[in-house]
């Protein structure tokens, strides 16, 4: 397969900022401002009223909401990751000339370092809103989490030491 | 090639389109924000006379066999609600001025069309209001419950699911500027 050059993986980047950042980012800013009234305003409001069923009620309505636009939001972020990945990998190498790394192998580390971090900003968000639902379902999703995690960079690191 | 260059004569009405968006908008904000104020002072004074005084006076008093603190109860939640709805009013005045201005200012100087300030108007209404209500929903929960446990509840889970449609629509009417800068966006990556 031919390499894909700069202007390539940039245009790829254009081409993905321009099809699907209106539509990711109005459904992820819908979900994040979802979960900022749900858990800093309703959840609070719940437990006050009754600790444990209202929080419930409360949690799974924000839960189904803020999903919901997180899945409509998932496949428009997964194309901007990937091709900002590229973009990424360009720019490392250009600002580390020593790197001995191919373009395709950066590559592949920064979308597992961007997958990791964009993971565990929707875990962080997940968070709150499990724990209201049932305590231990946030360490159960959690523990998946953190395996996939460590695939990730398992990948990484065998992808860099195989060039070398 | 003439195409390309915009007639002078678009650009005047559109910088005096600009200069009354922003004048008008500061004057109502300036005359409705003093209103809100004086309103929200009154419903936070109401709950809490009738939180710490008149309920705790009422408490064990009955009125013609009918319990007092219910009546009681009764009237305070009639009185905030009519406060609430006069705030909303306001809220809604204040709103449409600031949305007015958020347009001048993000849109580049003389750049802003009446379907832009429409749409920030929209955005910034919806957002509002789920803060309004919120608000409004913390002032009535501690009656609410003393009329029915259960009641509060109830209104907690409807203005739940009130305001995610709500936020839904308020950022769903913002996509159209969303796409406009991220196609410029994408101008400059390239």
């Amino acid at each position: 397969m031919r390499e894909e050059g700069e202007p390539e993986t940039r245009a790829r980047l254009a081409d993905a900022v321009n099809e699907h950042l209106p539509s990711t980012f109005t459904n992820l800013s819908t979900a994040v401002l979802i979960w900022l009234f749900g858990v800093l305003v309703y959840l609070p409001a719940a437990r006050r009223i009754e600790p444990i069923e209202v929080p419930l009620i409360c949690g799974l309505t924000v839960l189904i909401g803020f999903s919901a636009f997180v899945f409509r939001g998932f496949e428009g972020l997964r194309r901007l990751l990937d091709a900002s990945s590229g973009v990424l990998a360009y720019e490392y190498k250009r600002r580390r000339e020593k790197v001995k790394s191919s373009i395709e192998q950066l590559k592949t580390v920064a979308r597992c370092i961007v997958y990791v971090v964009a993971v565990l900003i929707i875990y962080g968000l997940y968070s709150p809103l499990l724990a209201a639902i049932y305590p231990s379902l946030n360490g159960l999703v959690f523990i998946p989490v953190i395996l996939w995690i460590f695939w990730m960079i398992f990948k990484a690191v065998t992808t860099l030491t195989a060039g070398t | 090639m003439a195409e390309k260059k915009p007639p002078e004569k678009a650009k005047v009405p559109l910088k005096e389109y600009y200069e009354k968006v922003r004048t008008e908008s500061r004057e109502a904000l300036l005359r409705t924000v003093p209103s809100i104020v004086l309103y929200v002072v009154a419903a936070v004074l109401v709950w809490l006379f009738g939180r710490l005084v008149f309920l705790p006076i009422a408490e064990g008093i009955e009125w013609y066999g009918y319990p007092l603190p219910q009546i009681l109860n009764f009237i305070i939640l009639a009185t905030l609600a009519v406060l609430v709805l006069r705030v909303l009013v306001d809220v809604r005045r204040a709103v449409g001025a600031a949305a007015g201005i958020a347009a001048c200012e993000i849109g580049a100087p003389y750049d802003v069309s009446p379907e832009e300030v429409g749409h920030y108007k929209t955005a910034f209404r919806g957002i509002v209001y789920v803060i309004v209500v919120s608000l409004a929903f913390m002032l009535f929960a501690d009656y609410l419950a003393d009329i029915h446990p259960g009641l509060s509840a109830v209104v907690l889970i409807v203005v739940v699911v009130w305001a995610i449609y709500q936020i839904w629509s308020s950022v769903r009417a913002i996509s159209e500027e969303i796409k406009r800068y991220s196609s410029e966006w994408a101008k400059k990556i390239r």
